[in-house]
């Protein structure tokens, strides 16, 4: 699976009851940005990504819709449907260095990033082609 | 062409570990060539899936998302025209043996790429 890079700050934001990841109400979303935002960075907000703009069939926050369950102390994380992003009208967001993909929390007031997902390499998605962010199963698990 | 589906965590056949890495953009390295979405799927001559088939090579959801978004050129909503290759991201994932990137390529040329970072079945085949 694609390397999955953990922002410290997830970690004490869930310690700090700042994301309720198993009660089900928080909303969560992904962006894809051009930089590798520090992942160690002790209080980071999404704003800290250089988020690709807003155009040509990026809408800027991409709700995920999931599922999240506890199993004898495994909370499990679980996204019930892919990520499609459809260039029209120019390259997706006029751009082309997206590389990068995070997953924050919406809900904390401070917009709390959990993970990002290095491509490998910068993309253009051409008007008419599409970048689909696969999540398919679990996306992470609480011990 | 030797194709199989498995599941994150699989260990892959010893031959793909010996396969001289071929370098694509960044740090892309090609995990499976370039080949054809209707052989690896269970079409009929008329382009219609057997969804159930276990000759599915493919998860159906790679073909779904593209048949059912209206906003794609009618040619690119036929995945069974389509080729299809896949990539690993980095080293890791390619010393893990697990690709990540799967990129769609339409006859009118566009492209359109799955890039996968949950878990789950991630096809593989081989061309000889």
């Amino acid at each position: 699976m694609a390397i999955y890079n953990k922002y410290q700050y997830f970690v004490s934001a869930l310690s700090d009851k700042l994301i309720d990841v198993l009660g089900a109400t928080d909303v969560y979303k992904a962006i894809i940005h051009s930089d590798a935002t520090a992942l160690t960075v002790g209080t980071v907000n999404i704003s800290a990504c250089s988020q690709i703009p807003s155009a040509n069939g990026y809408p800027g926050t991409n709700t995920i819709s999931y599922t999240c369950a506890n199993a004898t102390g495994t909370v499990t994380f679980v996204p019930t449907a892919d990520i499609t992003w459809t260039a029209s009208g120019g390259s997706l967001g006029g751009v082309t260095n997206g590389q990068y993909f995070t997953v924050y929390d919406d809900t904390a007031a401070t917009d709390i990033p959990m993970v990002r997902f290095d491509y490998g390499s910068t993309f253009t998605v051409a008007p008419g082609e599409t970048m689909t962010l696969d999540f398919d199963t679990t996306l992470f698990s609480l011990v | 062409m030797n194709a199989h589906s498995y599941t994150y965590g699989d260990k892959l056949p010893q031959e793909w570990g010996l396969r001289e890495r071929v370098r694509g953009p960044g740090s892309h390295i090609l995990a499976c060539d370039r080949y054809p979405v209707r052989r690896l799927m269970a079409y009929d001559a008329e382009g219609n899936l057997d969804e159930a088939s276990p000759h599915n090579i493919l998860p159906l959801r790679f073909v779904a998302g593209l048949e059912q978004n209206q906003q794609l050129a009618s040619c690119c909503r036929h995945p069974e025209n389509h080729d299809i290759e896949a990539w690993f991201s980095s080293e890791r994932d390619a010393d893990l043996g697990i690709p990540d990137i799967y990129i769609l390529h339409c006859t009118c040329g566009r492209r359109h790429v799955r890039f996968c970072v949950g878990g789950g079945v991630r096809p593989f085949w081989e061309c000889r």
